[in-house]
């Protein structure tokens, strides 16, 4: 049976006096892995740092495994079993590739560094730059630096932010071959704008526009119809 | 169409017409009238000498709300150049055999002179970097100050301060000296607190509220803020130096502790948060109220001792009346941020926001 | 460029602190004759030591939590008062001037660990009661710590009095060995012991523990680390305490080199730890040795060339490090 793993049923967000959020609803399915599309502006990285408890839930709610999460504090979200990639700055340049990923070991145990196996061989520069800092890496082994922190964790739903931004090609290919590998072992939510990469991995999808869903379905579906593609994401 | 007037050309129909008649102008002139009136009409002089600190304290705090309040920058060294404009004025005047007029001159323009370099420098250096440190260096500048003014005897006289005579016209040794100073520095502190107002008002001063209220929008906009932050730090900071020159010409004696150490430093900072940052009515009413405080507050704590038992620890509790300075201060800042005059503003910006959405 | 000159520059710049601090150690040779300068030296290492015990936990408090804690001075003056009540106590006992050697050093560990105690229940309150009043505005940090360290201030004279207390240290540590003309303090030497110590363990916690990475991270993206799952306001308080209490021994050794205790000496010193803050660069312990070291130094040589401008000296070089590394020698 289909289980919705995190639901987000008419959820604002204000920041001061900005509405920033107004009114999305989610469902995301266990496993299923989700694409949440729109243009800039529209409210994707706004939603999942409200998932997260970054920024304020000021109505609706945020249901995550049956749980009520809406307001929780970040850590508390985070041990719950979501893992984040943010946007921008995921990994701490001070601190060594290792280093970035014992961070993320919490309780460090077996489990981590099978996952941590499973990582050197989607990412093998990261078992090469085991020992160098995080800043001397490139932008794409940044990106999969970022990735594998957040999946080394036993996440139940990891939300990945933009991850192919400022990337090129033949790097987005390898980060979707690795989010397409993920898949299976997790619930991958992925914000992107780069439709290629979120058609590839995404089964399910959902618009957002103006800080509200305004559409969804599924991804094979949306890839031929040109007109919701025109008017929501700018494209085709 | 034409002839409709959007609410807020409306209101400044409504300023202008109501300028001269309205209540705040009223008060401005009976206050200005009060000061004139009083050394003339009250004899005791413990109140005349009492206003004139007043005065002198009130452009002090003016000034620092220019360079706090309305260009955000934090410095700790303010009051060190109200010290620079006290000293020229003291060693000058100490050194020399025939105290003059031309002297006084000479004073201020030393002390200004001084004062512009320092402040100058200070700003180019830290503002290159995060404002934090400007505060830091600030601080650390002002303490060595101190330290300077203190053990630079052969200059300063040291920590026992200096004694000097003046003009004869200011001179307490003639009857009228006193009144003559005090009218100098009720026409000075005017004057400047007027050229305060004006600054804050022009557009210079709108492009430093700007600046103040989101640095980068500014920058963004093509205003190199650099430049803008410098010409407060340094209006303000010479401003200072004068109030320091009117303090000595009153008190005739000045001392390192008093006019460098951070006591002062930490006066001006409650004056001006009490009064209300970033409305220079704020400093008249921040310096007013402090000041009384600091003069009845050791007072009403000896009254309290000499009702409650001796014991040595009851007996610190009333003496240090600057503990409950701080804790005055700590509890202002989380609980009463805007001060006097800015928590009465806005409450009156509310009832105008109010009236608008109504009218409209 | 070749990247050899390349990789010549990035050395020079990488290890400039070191430079500056050898033509400090060298420069004074110039003009003090040696067994001054041997003692002037040890002095102003010692001086440093006591510096960088503030400021080490004032940079990483900044450098973790954006929080400038003006009042760590008095954290530091708490300590020195902590020390001494219990070196007065234990005097009347006998253990400190006349004990064994075993007292002395029961006296001074002792006066140390009140030191700790006492600054980590004025660290807590601090945090607790003022700080997280105004998470996030630093101007309102600032001043509000500003005040709380004159309040801090008054309740030392209240408790303790406003004057100055001398202590007297325990027998052992007390004293110099005379090398020929060259008088060495022994309790500066051990000063210097301490501050070394405390920069290997703290180095070795923040390089190698679990919760160094965290703190590391910390500094750098606070974020990230809340999105891991790390709850960071029990890391703010761990530090704030861990800073505090090194602050308080920082004052406690600096009233037994000093052999007294008086109001305003968290306040005084309170500069000098600005000063190497700025210096080595927020966030930064290492940065922060090097910086008390330089500051220390400085100050020392020029005290004794000419006293007033010792503090100047220091300022002087805040200024130079901050034009050429405009966040510090080590800083983020």
């Amino acid at each position: 049976m289909d289980k919705i793993i995190l639901s987000l049923k008419e959820v604002h967000s204000h920041i001061g006096q900005h509405h920033i959020l107004q009114g999305v609803s989610l469902n995301i399915i266990e496993k299923r892995p989700t694409a949440i599309l729109g243009r800039n502006g529209a409210g994707k990285t706004s939603t999942i740092r409200t998932i997260m408890g970054f920024n304020p839930l000021t109505s609706g709610s945020i249901e995550f495994n049956g749980e009520n999460i809406g307001g929780a504090k970040p850590f508390d979200v985070a041990r719950k079993g979501i893992g984040m990639v943010p946007e921008e700055m995921a990994v701490i340049r001070d601190l060594t590739v290792e280093e970035n990923f014992r961070l993320a070991m919490i309780n460090e145990n077996e489990g981590h560094w099978q996952r941590m196996d499973e990582i050197w061989r989607l990412f093998p520069a990261m078992k090469k730059f085991w020992k160098s800092k995080a800043g001397t890496l490139s932008g794409g082994q940044k990106q999969m630096l970022a990735i594998g922190r957040a999946f080394v964790d036993d996440r139940k739903v990891l939300l990945v932010d933009e991850p192919s931004k400022g990337l090129a090609p033949i790097v987005v290919d390898q980060l979707g071959e690795a989010l397409i590998h993920l898949r299976e072992k997790t619930t991958v939510i992925l914000i992107e704008q780069n439709f290629y990469l979120a058609s590839r991995v995404g089964i399910d999808y959902f618009i957002l526009d103006d800080g509200r869903t305004v559409h969804q379905g599924r991804m094979a579906d949306l890839v031929n119809d040109d007109a919701i593609k025109h008017k929501y994401l700018g494209i085709g | 169409m034409i002839n409709e007037l959007t609410p807020v050309q409306q209101d400044r129909l409504h300023e202008q017409k109501t300028k001269y008649t309205n209540k705040a102008f009223w008060l401005q002139l009976i206050f200005i009238a009060c000061l004139i009136l009083v050394p003339l009409v009250i004899p005791s002089f413990r109140v005349t000498d009492m206003v004139a600190k007043i005065m002198i304290m009130i452009v002090l705090v003016a000034s620092y709300d220019l360079i706090l309040g309305y260009t955000g920058i934090l410095s700790f060294a303010h009051h060190m150049f109200y010290g620079i404009g006290a000293y020229s004025v003291a060693l000058l005047f100490y050194h020399s055999s025939n105290p003059s007029a031309y002297l006084l001159i000479a004073a201020i323009i030393i002390a200004v002179a001084l004062s512009f370099v320092l402040s100058l420098l200070l700003t180019v250096f830290s503002l290159r970097v995060q404002a934090i440190f400007f505060a830091l260096l600030s601080l650390a500048v002002a303490e060595f100050m101190l330290i300077l003014s203190e053990q630079w005897t052969s200059l300063t006289k040291g920590e026992d301060g200096v004694n000097f005579p003046l003009p004869d016209l200011l001179s307490s040794a003639n009857a009228s000296g006193r009144m003559v100073t005090y009218y100098l520095i009720l026409v000075t502190c005017l004057f400047l607190f007027f050229l305060l107002m004006r600054f804050v008002q022009s557009p210079l001063g709108k492009v430093l509220r700007g600046i103040k209220d989101n640095e980068k929008r500014a920058t963004a906009m093509g205003y190199k803020t650099l430049r803008y932050k410098i010409v407060p730090i340094v209006i303000g900071s010479c401003i200072a130096s004068i109030a320091g020159i009117l303090y000595a010409l009153w008190l005739r004696f000045v001392d390192p502790v008093t006019v460098f150490g951070s006591a002062l430093m930490i006066n001006i900072l409650i004056m001006v948060i009490v009064g209300g940052l970033g409305t220079l009515w704020g400093s008249i009413c921040g310096a007013v109220l402090v000041y009384l405080a600091q003069t009845w507050l050791p007072d009403l704590l000896k009254v309290m001792a000499s009702v409650l038992p001796p014991h040595p620890i009851i007996t610190g509790l009333t003496e240090r009346w600057l503990l409950y300075f701080g804790i005055m201060f700590v509890l202002i800042i989380i609980y009463f941020p805007r001060g006097v005059i800015g928590t009465i503003q806005k409450v009156i910006n509310e009832k105008k926001a109010e009236r608008l959405r109504k009218g409209a | 460029m070749s990247s050899q000159s390349i990789l010549r520059q990035e050395n020079i710049k990488k290890n400039y602190g070191w430079f500056i601090v050898i033509v400090i150690c060298l420069l004074p040779l110039l003009k003090i004759s040696f067994d001054n300068y041997i003692t002037l030296t040890i002095a102003g290492l010692a001086l440093g030591m006591f510096v960088f015990l503030t400021a080490s936990g004032l940079s990483v408090i900044f450098g973790l939590m954006d929080v400038l804690n003006m009042a760590h001075g008095a954290i530091f003056a708490f300590g020195g008062y902590a020390s001494y009540t219990v070196l007065k106590r234990l005097g009347t006992l006998g253990w400190v001037e006349t004990g064994t050697l075993g007292q002395s050093w029961a006296s001074f560990g002792l006066g140390i660990l009140a030191a700790i105690i006492v600054g980590v229940v004025v660290g807590f309150i601090i945090e607790r009661v003022i700080i997280r009043q105004v998470y996030g505005d630093h101007l309102k940090q600032i001043l509000i710590t500003f005040g709380a360290s004159y309040v801090m201030v008054e309740i030392i004279k209240i408790i303790w009095g406003p004057n100055v207390e001398p202590i007297s240290i325990p027998d052992a540590f007390g004293g110099s060995w005379v090398l020929g003309n060259i008088i060495i303090s022994k309790f500066r030497i051990m000063a210097i012991f301490v501050g070394v110590l405390v920069l290997i363990v703290s180095q070795l916690v923040l390089k190698k523990t679990k919760i160094g990475i965290i703190v590391r991270a910390g500094v750098e993206n606070k974020e990230v680390v809340q999105a891991i799952g790390y709850n960071i306001n029990k890391i703010f308080t761990a530090v704030f305490l861990v800073g505090a209490a090194l602050a308080a021994i920082g004052g406690a050794m600096f009233s037994y080199n000093k052999l007294s205790v008086y109001p305003m000496m968290g306040e005084e010193q309170f500069i000098f730890a600005i000063i190497v803050v700025c210096i080595g660069g927020m966030g930064s312990i290492a940065g922060s040795f090097i910086g008390a070291i330089m500051v220390g130094l400085a100050y020392n040589y020029v005290a004794f060339l000419l006293p007033p401008l010792a503090l100047g000296i220091d300022i002087l070089l805040m200024a130079i490090i901050l034009l050429i590394k405009p966040k510090g020698m080590m800083g983020q």
